[in-house]
């Protein structure tokens, strides 16, 4: 009896110490993916019917160590973005402060336009074609103040079947105010089910969320920096909060969704490493193309 | 649908009636030890080579009305019996005797009509060591060429390059949507009840459809008809108990045995850091019930009721610092339940009448309350879907002549699927977003022939034709399936078989994983979803030596269309209203591959085996990797499988055995880079899916087999043996991470990229006790 229970206390021991999650650091990345390509541009910004930004980057291999310097392009880079079915050419202009690209012009909404990205040292990026699908607008608009110093916008939202739909917090002011936050205030359990990019500056969401005629948007200065800051125009008049909601493709709805962080922790342990749709023609990222209306209120 | 009622009934009719005047021999193959039916007993006559059917019937043609006939049975594990007999309109009771001494194994059998089929005895397949002790059927698949595992541990079977769903599993005609239990540690075929196990995949006869990729038909015991066998398994985290035995006059038999198990030691050591709250506790358990009742009847008619049912529950519970609580579960099941009619036709015909009901849900229930005792913010989420079948099968086979074997029917199936069924309840507000359920109907026909044209030249012919229609969405489509191989018996040992099929899936599945785990997602093919079609072209070599030799070789390509994925590969979208609309449809798939086998039983039943395949699966969508083909879940070009089974003593035994396998394709980082639209000041860049691999995976296992007998005289089977011996790890997830660290000097912030694979286990003891009397 006695052996059988040193026999049976072993095993359990042995599953106890040396099962479950094995983490094994010999397996390094190497042992997956060994084929770098050197660095690439890496870009992010938005089209919209008022101009366009973009901010731009370059990456590092995955697997070595690297600094925030690292992944700034250094050398002359120009960006371009040009209509192409025309051919006219801009050049966005470099912001010294926000370090990104833009153009604060109207751009014609009936057009494709590509965008190229140049950089010493590092290959040629392009994207193209970028398209403007049919525009939204928002209905009844109201905007005022509410109890948590922020903004009430209360609007009925218009939308066709199987448009997708997304909401861009806009914010020109000094740098004082860094950020703002957006928040979606439909009936509470339509924000479960919609509301996962809550942490995002641009917030997207099928036109399933928007099923209620009216749709209260709040929107908050927030002290710290959620997600947004990068997309702070500074300004010299007075400040402004905005938000424009546009119509995008499905293609940049994909993307958002691939972004989502698991709604639980299982299904982050049930998860694989998410894939979003970042690959473009020499690099990586992705300029969203948001076609809409954009309501302003002076703060 | 008046035209397919019409077409049954005359079916069900006309199959009663015996079309030929000519003599047979014909009955049934049954053990003598239990009475069950023995599955594929070689009938050799004068006038050619037979075998028994699934129900273990037989009809052989009377060489002449008035001299009697010698009569030769043949079947693995039993005395060869040799009967000499009148042509009469009696049905024989064939009782053939078990090898007193049952060994790990017989001679290779020479299939006559199954020549594609793999079928194996269940000796063979409880040989295999696997995970837990307890055999298990679908694991043991895996050693043969073409069926490759999931992953480490878990059921999820692929077949020739098709997805786990692509594999029709039926337990006695029902279908069976999750074949795994704990993940896949066991399956649900409770070995000490099956009697018979085939796979189909290089030819799939006409009679199956629904599905792309193979067929695992399991058939159950009966039930003991000559007396009550009890059996009971105990293992290191499971056990399980059979009953089986006569009722009343012997002509009734039941079988009933349930399975219980649970992860008790795994969740011992996950506790302690659920109390430190640090990582989550993490729980397991299942159950399973079969019970089955059989009656014959004096015209050799057998009338079956069967029924099965098993859940599986995994729970994860965590807290953090603050005292929030988290919890999770996941669950999911299968039901069946069948009644079925078998009656031979005079002497020639056989006929098989099917009703069946099946039912799978799986779901999840997350809950999170924030704040301490007493939660500011209560969240629950409940998630269930499931997917219903009620069936009605009716065929009939006979021979038609020496030379020709034919089977036909008909069968209508009724699907109710609801994908999802979401409820989010937050601080007491319930609320159900928009559900859609969707019924569907297939109506098939289906006809089947095996022809000897010559002494060695035979050919297999099916044709099935499916017509689908969903009941919402007035939308239906039609398939006409053709099958065939031609077979060429080169010497009587040399046999080479060329295949073609063509087959329809009118479902979708989507798996949150490589297809083992059980949350899968069903849906029905619709406008925009159409069925999945599947064209294969195969080649098998089959060369049986001298003594206990065999050796197959096979070639296969796979093209499969109308498939879909989900773009980003990632499963928290089903939590969105429209998940649907992330998905992609209108993929292509493509698989081929090379397939060796080879398998030699000595003269004192030592046993060596071995199989190793090569093969390829791509897939191709507009929107995953630029449209490009790249290479699918299961891509792993490299499978070798290597089994040696040595008799010891008269009571022990040893085996050994030993996987090698290429890894699996996996997402990895091509690059890191700023932030795009994400959070964080970084971002790493997985654009690609499954670009990178894991590495390789191998391992040995060995299992000691004792043969014992209790003080009671009853016998049994003690297995001790251990998984994975020289504790390799074998990865079966990959996170990457940042870790960060500010320099205030520099003003800049340094980060250190972090890669952590995982594995499931890397020894796990292999304890088994089984007892039957």
């Amino acid at each position: 009896m006695k052996y059988n229970i040193f026999i049976f206390g072993t095993l359990v021991a042995m599953v106890s110490l040396t099962n479950c999650a094995q983490f094994d650091p010999e397996e390094t990345y190497n042992s997956y993916l060994t084929d770098y390509p050197g660095d690439q541009l890496v870009v992010e910004g938005v089209l919209s019917p008022e101009g366009i930004y973009v901010r731009v980057g370059k990456t590092q291999p995955p697997n070595l160590p690297f600094n925030t310097n690292d992944i700034q392009v250094s050398g002359a880079t120009r960006v371009l973005l040009y209509d192409l079915e025309s051919g006219d050419t801009m050049v966005l202009t470099h912001n010294a402060l926000s370090g990104a690209y833009s153009l604060n012009q109207s751009i014609p909404t009936n057009a494709s336009y590509g965008v190229k990205v140049t950089s010493v040292a590092l290959p040629e990026l392009t994207i193209e074609p970028l398209e403007f699908t049919s525009p939204l607008t928002f209905a009844d608009v109201r905007f005022h103040e509410d109890d948590n110093d922020g903004f009430v916008l209360t609007s009925r939202t218009l939308f066709e079947p199987n448009q997708f739909v997304m909401l861009q917090p806009l914010v020109e002011d000094s740098l004082t105010v860094r950020s703002a936050s957006l928040l979606l205030d439909l009936d509470e359990l339509y924000l479960n089910q919609c509301g996962f990019n809550f942490d995002m500056p641009i917030l997207s969401y099928p036109n399933t969320c928007f099923a209620l005629d009216t749709a209260i948007l709040i929107m908050q200065h927030a002290s710290t920096p959620i997600g947004a800051d990068r997309f702070t125009r500074p300004g010299n008049g007075p400040q402004r909060i905005g938000i424009r909601i546009g119509s995008i493709s499905a293609r940049d709805y994909r993307f958002f969704t691939g972004l989502a962080a698991p709604n639980s922790f299982i299904e982050a342990y049930l998860t694989e490493q998410p894939l979003a749709d970042y690959e473009l023609d020499g690099g990586f990222g992705r300029i969203i193309v948001l076609n809409g209306e954009a309501v302003w209120k002076d703060i | 649908m008046k035209l397919f009622t019409l077409a049954l009934l005359i079916l069900f009719t006309s199959s009663y009636f015996s079309l030929s005047a000519q003599s047979f021999h014909h009955g049934y193959v049954v053990s003598l030890e239990t009475g069950e039916p023995i599955v594929f007993a070689r009938i050799t006559t004068a006038s050619g080579i037979k075998e028994s059917n699934l129900e273990g019937y037989f009809s052989v043609p009377a060489v002449s009305e008035h001299s009697p006939d010698t009569i030769v049975f043949e079947a693995l594990g039993y005395e060869i019996d040799t009967l000499i007999l009148k042509p009469t309109a009696k049905l024989l009771q064939v009782e053939m005797k078990p090898y007193v001494l049952q060994t790990i194994t017989v001679s290779g059998s020479k299939a006559v009509r199954n020549k594609h089929l793999i079928s194996p005895s269940l000796s063979q397949l409880k040989a295999t060591p696997v995970i837990l002790g307890q055999p298990d059927i679908l694991k043991s698949l895996t050693v043969y060429p073409g069926i490759a595992g999931g992953q480490e541990g878990l059921t999820g079977i692929h077949v020739r390059g098709g997805n786990a769903d692509q594999n029709l599993i039926r337990l006695d005609g029902s279908t069976i949507y999750n074949p795994g239990h704990l993940f896949g540690f066991l399956s649900v075929f409770n070995p000490d009840i099956i009697r018979n196990v085939d796979v189909h995949k290089n030819y799939i006869p006409g009679r199956f459809g629904g599905r792309l990729s193979s067929v695992i038909d399991v058939q159950s015991k009966n039930g003991s008809a000559t007396k009550t066998v009890h059996t009971k398994e105990i293992g290191l985290i499971s056990l399980g108990y059979t009953i089986s035995g006569p009722l009343k006059d012997s002509t009734w038999t039941y079988l009933a045995g349930g399975r219980l198990a649970h992860s008790g030691i795994l969740t011992l050591g996950t506790l302690p850091g659920y109390l430190g709250a640090k990582s989550p506790l993490l729980m397991s358990g299942m159950y399973d019930l079969n019970l089955k009742l059989s009656k014959s009847y004096d015209n050799g008619s057998r009338l079956i009721f069967g029924g099965y049912m098993g859940d599986d529950l995994f729970g994860a519970l965590a807290r953090s610092a603050d005292n929030s609580n988290y919890s999770s579960y996941l669950s999911y099941g299968n039901r069946t339940l069948s009644f079925r009619f078998f009656t031979p036709l005079g002497r020639k015909w056989f006929s098989e009448s099917l009703i069946n009901f099946n039912r799978y849900a799986s779901g999840y229930r997350v809950s999170e309350e924030i704040g301490g005792r007493e939660p500011a913010e209560i969240t629950r989420y409940k998630n269930i879907g499931f997917i219903s079948e009620t069936t009605l099968r009716q065929s009939v086979s006979t021979d038609i002549n020496q030379k020709i074997n034919l089977s036909f029917g008909l069968e209508a199936q009724r699907r109710v699927s609801e994908p999802v069924r979401l409820e989010i309840e937050q601080n007491g507000a319930t609320f159900t977003p928009s559900q859609f359920q969707v019924s569907s109907t297939t109506y098939a026909a289906f006809v089947d022939a095996a022809i000897d044209v010559s002494r060695r030249l035979s050919l297999d012919l099916g044709l099935r034709y499916a017509f689908y229609r969903v009941g919402t969405e007035d939308y239906s489509s039609a398939a006409l399936e053709p099958r065939l191989a031609l077979n060429y018996e080169v010497t009587n040992d040399l046999q080479i078989s060329t295949q073609y099929i063509r087959t329809t899936q009118q479902i979708h599945s989507i798996n949150n994983r490589s297809g083992g785990l059980p949350i899968t997602f069903w849906i029905p093919a619709n406008e925009r979803f159409k069925p999945q079609t599947g064209n294969s072209l195969g080649f098998s070599l089959a060369y049986f030596g001298k003594e206990n030799t065999e050796l197959r070789l096979a070639a296969y390509t796979r093209t499969m269309r109308e498939l879909i994925e989900l773009p980003t590969g990632e499963f928290s979208g089903v939590n969105n209203s429209d998940w649907l609309e992330s998905l992609e449809g209108l993929g292509r798939g493509e698989s081929y591959g090379l397939e060796t086998y080879y398998r030699y039983v000595t003269q004192t039943s030592d046993e060596w085996s071995a199989s190793y395949t090569f093969s390829r699966t791509n897939r191709r969508f507009a929107t995953i990797n630029q449209g490009e083909t790249y290479p699918y879940d299961f891509d792993r070009p490299h499978d070798l499988f290597f089994q040696y089974s040595k008799r010891l003593s008269d009571k022990w035994n040893l085996v050994t055995a030993f996987t090698y396998q290429t890894g699996r394709p996996v997402n990895v980082a091509q690059a890191v880079g700023p932030p795009v639209f994400g959070t964080g000041d970084v971002n790493f860049f997985a654009a690609r899916k499954n670009n990178g691999r894991f590495p390789d995976n191998h391992r040995l296992d060995v299992v000691f087999v004792k043969r014992i007998t209790t003080k009671r005289n009853r016998t049994g089977e003690l297995k001790l043996g251990l998984y994975n011996v020289y504790g390799k790890v074998n990865p079966v997830d990959l996170n990457y991470s940042l870790f960060g660290q500010t320099n205030r000097d520099e003003g800049l912030v340094s980060y250190q990229p972090i890669y952590r694979s995982e594995a499931l286990f890397r020894f796990f003891p292999i304890i088994s006790h089984t007892v039957t009397w």
